[in-house]
């Protein structure tokens, strides 16, 4: 081509368009939106470890007051499945496991239910191309002439939405997981620095080129699109992931049920141990996957223990019995699991609760994460069974919401209503905490605050 | 010629077998630097980090959900929806909107320097305003039309019956439209007045059969050819779709739109 003063070949056009095209989109100077608040919840990076530790925040100490409360609050219960969020909080506003939006400063139901069905929820994410994130949604109401259906995959949508499924859904939509082509990803969580863990195959109902079983990928949050993936990871229960690793709990054909450490940012295999066929990950920090012993239904062994295992040589660290820990006599031998379970720098926090038909206690216990020798352990009376944890105070909730002082465990204040029970652990959300409850066969969302 | 007057005394010329040879030297090296502009936006909206939606062959079901358009169109097995655009920052959506548009504008650009070179009046030649406005309409109508397409597809995509009729009510108005670019570009018409012009000449000349089917094929054809993107999904498979699938179908295209043009004026 020529131009005055001298010649361009057409490979250098090219280039150079392709060049300006590639340094003018990348220099908006994009950062994650919107920006961190204190009432974020899941908490530090979404809380991918789902370590139930915040450090940001000042829930109520001293004593406690209900600052607001929400009727009608679905919550899943299941605390095994640890990839499904209860609540997230994120941007001032509180989201449910059905899409119900709450303003966190004076509990003002933005919008109620919508195109999100109860199971599909994963959290809240920020992103860098939205100003006002993005929910993450394993699936979504769709309307087809008429015909509600429900899509699968994971999704990422707009979170001022449709306050009704039959409204249109699709339209809230931003992406699918997968690029260039949709992924069919089922399970996702684990949502830390604009990116979710997600795991699933590509869409089994077209032609594709067959791939070995399993795939964990890395996910970003803006646009869909898949930042690593790791094929050949069969039969995932779940995963954590903390500043390093990504812990994947799942089984294969030859060995049995294995934990595989995978590195946080490529996606690349570093370790695989075996673990007990009983063991399932609980929460991952600073390198230290959790693990707690899952007795089958049915089965002989009746021993509940919480084990620390390196993830960067697979030796096991420490295995503990919370019930030996604290004297079998004070709580019920019965109990077949930890309750919860909230990682901090120096500690580890643990629940026992008793069996819902015995008199006897509960405990709340404290664990060095270096031996899992006892700190401290708490008989609380009733049942408890999920946990959250700051650098004060340590909160456990069930028949009623305790908060222990969390250097020595004194009982700092009980809140009990009446004929209620937790349906869910408790949020941490800047100055409030927030606690699901099932209230007279009502489930009701309660803001708890400090006078 | 300008828009303001009446073409009649234009000679235009039938595609001979020189024009053939021309047009099949010039059009897939034009359309294959639209294409390759087409991919460096689609790049460039992905380093945005902008969702850009699968609209594979295979992804899509029923099959006959492809959009139909005016002009040449680059082959699209990833597509940017108007939904990814509510809530982007300022910043994120004015780089979005210009690179897509910028990819729309490009393959006019390209269809229009075909057509200039091989039919273009003399009046043009050498007239760097007369020519400038002529690209300048062909433009302007290639964004209001892709506007049409994505409007009409996106506010009745959820409801199968009237959505086929929206395509095929657009599929007839676009065949009647048919030849509107390459007057603008050829005869110097503003873009009502060619659109008026095309509707009467496919009208007049019973063509409107053709065009539509011609319109309705070459989306199809475009769609169809996403099927190997959807397949291996990779960035090196959707550059080549994107880059010679547009080089295939941009200059069939472009060249059935000059062919009626040539018929319709003649008559």
């Amino acid at each position: 081509m020529d131009v005055p003063g001298g010649s361009w070949s057409r490979r250098s056009v090219l280039a150079g368009a392709g060049s300006a095209l590639a340094l003018g989109s990348g220099c908006l100077g994009l950062g994650l939106s919107p920006a961190r608040q204190p009432s974020d919840w899941p908490q530090r990076g979404y809380d991918a470890g789902h370590t139930n530790y915040k450090t940001e925040g000042s829930p109520p100490i001293e004593d406690v007051e209900v600052d607001w409360r929400v009727s009608e609050i679905p919550t899943v219960v299941d605390p095994q499945r640890i990839w499904e969020t209860n609540l997230a909080v994120g941007n001032g506003t509180v989201f449910t496991a059905n899409w119900t939006a709450i303003a966190l400063e004076d509990g003002r139901v933005i919008r109620r239910g919508g195109c999100i069905p109860d199971t599909g929820f994963v959290g809240f994410a920020r992103t860098n191309a939205y100003g006002n994130g993005v929910i993450l949604s394993t699936s979504y109401h769709n309307r087809d002439d008429d015909i509600i259906t429900t899509k699968e995959g994971l999704y990422g949508l707009r979170p001022s939405a449709p306050s009704d499924s039959g409204d249109d859904c699709q339209r809230t939509v931003r992406w699918r997981s997968g690029f260039p082509t949709d992924e069919t990803n089922r399970i996702a969580g684990a949502i830390d620095d604009g990116s979710v863990i997600a795991y699933g195959n590509r869409d089994s109902s077209v032609q594709t080129l067959d791939r070995p079983p399993g795939r964990v990928a890395a996910i970003d949050t803006d646009d869909g699109a898949t930042r690593w993936q790791t094929d050949d990871v069969p039969n995932i229960r779940n995963f954590c992931r903390d500043d390093r690793s990504l812990f994947v709990r799942h089984s294969t054909g030859e060995i049995g049920r294995v934990l595989t450490v995978f590195d946080r940012e490529t996606g690349s295999r570093r370790e695989q141990m075996p673990i007990r066929d009983d063991d399932s990950l609980r929460a991952a920090r600073d390198g230290v996957a959790y693990l707690q012993t899952e007795n089958k239904f049915g089965s002989d062994v009746q021993e509940i223990t919480l084990a620390a295992v390196s993830g960067s040589d697979g030796e096991i660290k420490w295995r503990t019995d919370p019930i030996d820990a604290v004297g079998s006599a004070n709580v019920d031998s019965a109990s077949d699991h930890i309750g919860g379970v909230a990682v901090g720098p120096d500690a580890v926090f643990t629940t026992v609760p008793r069996d819902a038909w015995s008199r006897s206690e509960s405990a709340c216990i404290a664990l060095d994460p270096d031996d899992g020798s006892v700190i401290w352990s708490r008989l609380i009376p009733g049942g408890v069974w999920w946990i959250a944890a700051t650098d004060q105070s340590v909160y456990i909730s069930g028949t009623r919401v305790v908060c222990l002082d969390r250097s020595n465990g004194d009982v700092r204040w009980v809140w009990k209503p009446e004929d209620a029970w937790a349906s869910g652990p408790p949020v941490i959300a800047d100055r409030r905490l927030l606690v699901p409850m099932v209230l007279s066969g009502v489930r009701k969302l309660f803001a708890l605050i400090e006078p | 010629m300008t828009a303001d007057t009446e073409p009649a005394d234009v000679e235009t010329a039938s595609v001979d077998r020189s024009g053939i040879g021309r047009f099949s030297r010039l059009a897939p090296g034009a359309f294959v630097f639209a294409g390759l502009f087409a991919f460096l936006a689609t790049y460039g909206i992905r380093r945005l980090s902008v969702p850009l939606a699968d609209a594979t062959y295979q992804h899509q079901f029923p099959y006959f959900r492809f959009p139909v358009t005016l002009f040449p169109h680059w082959v699209e097995p990833v597509t940017l929806r108007p939904t990814a655009l509510f809530g982007l920052k300022p910043a994120v959506l004015i780089a979005t909107l210009g690179l897509w548009t910028g990819a729309v504008v490009v393959m006019a650009l390209a269809s229009g320097f075909i057509w200039w070179h091989l039919e273009g009046d003399e009046q043009s030649s050498g007239r760097i305003t007369a020519l400038g406005r002529r690209f300048g309409w062909t433009s302007v109508l290639a964004v209001g039309a892709i506007v049409v397409t994505v409007g009409t597809t996106d506010l009745l995509y959820r409801l199968s019956v009237p959505r086929v009729l929206g395509e095929f009510v657009l599929a007839v108005a676009f065949g009647r439209a048919f030849v509107a670019p390459v007057t603008i570009i050829t005869d110097g018409r503003g873009p009502i007045e060619a659109i008026r012009w095309s509707n009467r000449a496919i009208g007049d000349a019973g063509k409107t059969s053709t065009t539509v089917g011609i319109v309705l094929v070459v989306a199809f054809f475009r769609y169809f050819s996403t099927v190997l993107s959807g397949i291996f999904g990779s960035w090196g498979v959707l550059a080549f779709s994107v880059i010679a699938g547009t080089a295939l179908l941009g200059t069939v295209h472009a060249f059935a739109m000059l062919y009626i043009y040539n018929q319709v004026d003649t008559q």
